[in-house]
């Protein structure tokens, strides 16, 4: 099965060169039904990052994909999600994959007091 | 037809049994006693964890991170008005080249933000997670704070006021949680 991609671009305000906060992550995972993604099994998804983005807080990443994250756990996450980029510069690029890295980081460290009851969650 | 018990059977009775239940009276009042005794032992050995625990806190995580907490904001409130100015000067008519200085203005602010969480905020993460993450969404927030001034190209008087006072709300914040685990 081929990926779905998804263009982030049309979640980014017209102007803003960043996408922050955890709201507004959460509010385009709710929008782009990232539930039921995850709960369809053998489904992959790339993120397009468009060109012109100077900044990918970790605050949106986890309102966008934390919620995958908790439910997937990280080997399944990392098959199911993915980014890709439109910018050229190399250095931009760089310092936007060191961003969802970071995001990462975040969502590791975030995935605290998990309960037993969690597995039913899924 | 009504029994009639003789009155000396009947006070025989009642005073045997006054006599038994006094009789119980110090067995029942030592075991209160230990019972106290064992719950104030195991108070007091509560007590004393909780005060081993914080002094630990107060002498590895809290003391030893106070200045590096003041001279990160302060160090974050430096680096973004240099970049603020940076970007003032620059001829944002070339997009292209003043799109990689804003990215390159913001991944200052995001260095030593690496660098903070790795020194301060990572060894707290073994023993108080919960408080760690809330930490950790605190340094997101100030992050959030410095990526949207930069990137939102006002960098009057006004909007730095407003971005310097978040940054030390921020700080106000993470200071309040990172002494949570005292209390």
């Amino acid at each position: 099965m081929s990926p779905v991609r998804i263009l982030l671009e049309k979640y980014k305000s017209p102007r803003a060169t960043v996408f922050t906060g955890r709201p507004q992550g959460a509010a385009v995972r709710e929008e782009l039904k990232l539930d039921n993604i995850d709960r369809d099994q053998g489904s992959e998804v790339v993120f397009l990052v468009p060109n012109g983005v100077t900044s990918f807080n970790p605050s949106f990443y986890l309102g966008l994909l934390y919620p995958s994250f908790k439910k997937l756990g990280l080997d399944e996450f990392q098959k199911k999600y993915s980014f890709e980029f439109a910018t050229t510069n190399v250095k931009t690029k760089q310092l936007l994959e060191r961003d969802l890295r970071d995001g990462l980081r975040n969502a590791i460290n975030s995935d605290q007091g998990r309960s037993i009851l969690d597995i039913f969650k899924r | 037809m009504a029994v009639l018990i003789p009155l000396s059977v009947c006070c025989a009775d009642l005073t045997s049994q006054e006599m038994a239940a006094k009789d119980y009276f110090p067995l029942f009042s030592s075991s209160v006693v230990i019972a106290l005794f064992i719950v104030d032992r195991i108070l007091v050995r509560f007590n004393r964890k909780k005060e081993n625990d914080r002094n630990w806190f107060f002498k590895v995580h809290l003391e030893p991170n106070l200045t590096r907490i003041n001279e990160f904001f302060l160090k974050v409130e430096e680096n973004t008005l240099t970049s603020a100015g940076v970007l003032k000067t620059f001829n944002s008519s070339d997009l292209s080249s003043f799109l990689s200085v804003l990215t390159h203005e913001i991944s200052i602010f995001k260095s030593e933000k690496r660098k903070f969480e790795l020194e301060v905020l990572a060894p707290l993460r073994a023993r108080y997670p919960k408080e760690s993450g809330t930490l950790y969404r605190d340094v997101q927030d100030l992050e959030d704070t410095i990526t949207s001034f930069l990137d939102s190209l006002d960098y009057s008087e006004d909007a730095v006021n407003d971005m310097v006072n978040s940054i030390y709300q921020t700080k106000a914040v993470l200071l309040e949680n990172l002494y949570q685990p005292t209390k």
